[in-house]
C-alpha cells in the first residue's frame, strides 16, 4: 500500500495549493480529509475543475495511443544481424 | 535460374532459428532463458529479442518519433545487450535492464540530432512551457473524444495531437511519462530504469504531463 503524505490541513485550499497536489491527488496518494478538501475546493473553482479534468485526459489519451507493430523488414534484419552475432562472427564481442 | 545453396541454407537456418513467436518460443522464464543465454544458448537470446522487440521498438519510437531512428535504436539495444548480457547481475528485470540500453541509445541519438540542428535547448522550453499554466485560449480544458459526434475521426486526431505533442516534451520527462503512463511500469520501476529515485520519478513525470497538458489545451480545442 502506498504511504499517503501528511500535509498540514488548512481550513481553505486555495487554486495553487490544488495545483501543487495534483500529482498525489492522482497518483493516490493523498490523505481523505485533504482529498474532501479538494472536491469542496473544487465545487466552487471552475479553473482548478478544468485543471483536474484536462490532467486525467491527459493521462488517459497516453494510454490508449496504440503500439507499433515493428515492420517485417525492420524485424528481418535485427534477426539476421542477431544471427551474425550469436553464431559466432562477432562472438568476440561478448565481453567475460 | 540459379540459386545460391549455400546463401539459401543460410537464410533457411535464420528463418528456422526465428520463426513466429506463438509457434516457436521456448517455453521458459525470463530468468532461465537469460540463464542459458549467458551460457551462449543462441535459442534462448533468439527468444528473448523477439519477446521484446515490440516493446523497446516502441520505446524508441515514441522517443524519437521516427521510425528510422526506432529501428536503428532496436538493432543497437540488442546487440549491446548481448555483447555485455555477462554484466547484466539480474538485480532486475531483464526487460528493465533493456529499456536503460535502449534509452541511453535513444537519448544519445536526441542529443545527437540536436547538436545537428543546432536547436535552443529543449530543457530551457520545457522550463518555460511548465512555468505557465496556460490555457490555450480554451479556458484549460481538454476535450473528451468520448462525447463527440464524430468520435472515432476525433480519436484519431486527438491521439495524432497527443503523439506530436510528446515529441516536444523535454527527453528527461518524456522517458519517464512512456515509461510510466505508456508502457505502464510502476514508479519504482522506472526508478530503476533510469537510475534515478523515485520522488525524481514523480516529479519529472508531473513536470512531463503538465507540460503535455499545456500544450494540449490549445492544440485539441481547435480540432
Amino acid at each position: 500500500m502506498k504511504k499517503k503524505r501528511e500535509r498540514p490541513l488548512k481550513k481553505e485550499l486555495t487554486c495553487q495549493d490544488v495545483e501543487s497536489i495534483l500529482f498525489e491527488y492522482f497518483d493516490k496518494e493523498i490523505e481523505e480529509k485533504i482529498l474532501y478538501q479538494i472536491e469542496r475546493h473544487r465545487m466552487s473553482c471552475v479553473t482548478c475543475t478544468k485543471l483536474i479534468k484536462s490532467y486525467r485526459l491527459v493521462i488517459k489519451y497516453l494510454k490508449i495511443i496504440g503500439e507499433e507493430d515493428v515492420p517485417e523488414v525492420v524485424h528481418r534484419k535485427l534477426l539476421m544481424r542477431i544471427e551474425d552475432v550469436t553464431s559466432g562472427k562477432l562472438k568476440s564481442g561478448l565481453n567475460p | 535460374m540459379v540459386v545460391d545453396k549455400e546463401k539459401f541454407g543460410e537464410e533457411k537456418k535464420v528463418y528456422a532459428l526465428f520463426q513466429p513467436p506463438e509457434k516457436k518460443l521456448l517455453p521458459l522464464s525470463e530468468k532461465e532463458l537469460v540463464r542459458r543465454a549467458k551460457e551462449g544458448d543462441e535459442r534462448a537470446f533468439a527468444d528473448l529479442v523477439q519477446r521484446y522487440e515490440k516493446r523497446i521498438y516502441n520505446l524508441a519510437y515514441r522517443m524519437l518519433q521516427n521510425a528510422e531512428d526506432a529501428a536503428d535504436v532496436l538493432q543497437e539495444t540488442f546487440l549491446r545487450a548481448f555483447r555485455h548480457l555477462r554484466k547484466f547481475k539480474e538485480k532486475s528485470s531483464f526487460y528493465t535492464w533493456l529499456y536503460r540500453i535502449a534509452l541511453n541509445v535513444s537519448l544519445r541519438k536526441l542529443k545527437k540530432k540536436k547538436r545537428e540542428e543546432g536547436k535552443v535547448s529543449i530543457d530551457d522550453i520545457g522550463e518555460s512551457r511548465l512555468a505557465s499554466r496556460s490555457d490555450g485560449g480554451n479556458g484549460g480544458e481538454i476535450p473528451d473524444y468520448e462525447f463527440s459526434l464524430e468520435a472515432e475521426m476525433k480519436k484519431r486526431r486527438i491521439i495524432e495531437a497527443v503523439h506530436n505533442a510528446l515529441a516536444e516534451v523535454p527527453p528527461e520527462w518524456r522517458s519517464v511519462v512512456i515509461l510510466r503512463d505508456m508502457e505502464g511500469l510502476s514508479n519504482e520501476e522506472v526508478a530503476d530504469v533510469l537510475k534515478i529515485s523515485i520522488p525524481a520519478v514523480k516529479s519529472r513525470l508531473h513536470r512531463g504531463r503538465v507540460f503535455l497538458r499545456n500544450l494540449l489545451v490549445g492544440r485539441l480545442a481547435k480540432l
